[in-house]
């Protein structure tokens, strides 16, 4: 149940500050200074992330001793996910097809 | 040069982490977790300040929701397979995986952020692992095929294997370059990354949940 609550609570406010910011930020799209500062920071922040990411992944032995595993099991996963994007994408035109012919 | 560092920044880490050097505030709760709030700030205000934002919500057409819809539809039904394949594991855990969309960065850090109080953080950091490889895999496949597949006539199949990337390292190759550059193509590709870049968030925090 507190799991639950934790959990809304965080997704909630990962959603909101994306619309919000993106709100924010097609109001101050017209200083293109803070563009060139943003693109920096963005990613500086996403570089500490990945690094602590790193870490975390570099002191697990179970992560490392399983890798060659989790590798292939990434590998399918990717490649089932672009199949499914290319079978997608046929309905997709199946449909515009039809809803051209109308 | 991002595209090599971003891939060395977590080799490094790993290589600090193995070599025992993970001071004890990182692993503390408030420092990831204030980054990736960070980050999704950041993110939201880049896609506000987008200079093609104007041409994304002009080009809108309702027709143009169905392909990032069929791209979620497609990749979550296809990495479904996944489950039957690897028993083993959870099948939520392996939609989240898939739910990335090429977007490595933003999904491994919110799959560790949403896992880690479910099942701890080695747990968490593991699965986010799978999801950072698989999404690597994704996107270097998306820039090896999207040009090929749009040149040959196949443009929304190229968007929707480019997945978050049709809106920005992908574009030029899908959309080709100036006279050949296909305005149509360039709303569906903007429009799609757009909806793929929101959905991002809201479909790992639902299969993490």
């Amino acid at each position: 149940m507190a799991l639950t609550y934790y959990f809304m609570q965080l997704m909630f406010t990962v959603l909101i500050l994306l619309i919000i910011s993106a709100i924010a930020g097609y109001l101050l799209r017209n200083f293109t200074s803070l563009q060139k500062v943003l693109n920096r920071s963005t990613t500086i922040t996403i570089v500490l992330l990945l690094f602590i990411f790193g870490m975390s992944i570099g002191s697990n032995e179970s992560i490392l001793s399983n890798l060659h595993k989790d590798g292939a099991k990434a590998g399918v996963i990717a490649v089932l996910g672009i199949l499914g994007s290319v079978a997608a994408t046929a309905c997709f035109r199946l449909m515009n097809k039809k809803g051209g012919a109308k | 040069m991002s595209h090599l560092l971003f891939p060395l920044t977590v080799l490094l880490g790993a290589l600090a982490g193995w070599l025992g050097l993970m001071p004890a505030f990182v692993s503390e709760y408030s420092l990831p977790h204030l980054l990736l709030y960070a980050l999704i700030i950041q993110v939201g205000l880049g896609l506000g300040m987008r200079p093609d934002i104007k041409k994304i919500i002009k080009g809108f057409n309702p027709r143009l929701l169905l392909l990032p819809v069929c791209t979620i539809v497609g990749t979550l039904s296809f990495t479904f397979l996944a489950t039957l394949l690897f028993k083993g594991d959870s099948s939520s855990d392996l939609m989240a995986i898939g739910s990335g969309f090429g977007y490595y960065t933003l999904s491994s850090v919110l799959i560790v952020q949403f896992k880690e109080a479910a099942v701890g953080p080695e747990a968490a950091a593991s699965i986010a692992a799978i999801a950072l490889l698989t999404n690597v895999v994704r996107e270097m496949f998306a820039l090896i095929s999207c040009q090929y597949l749009s040149k040959k006539g196949h443009g929304e199949t190229a968007i929707s294997v480019a997945g978050i990337n049709s809106m920005d390292v992908c574009l030029p190759m899908i959309v080709g370059t100036g006279k050949s550059s296909d305005t149509r193509l360039v709303s569906a590709a903007l429009f799609h990354g757009l909806i793929l870049e929101i959905s991002v968030p809201v479909l790992i925090s639902l299969f993490c949940g």
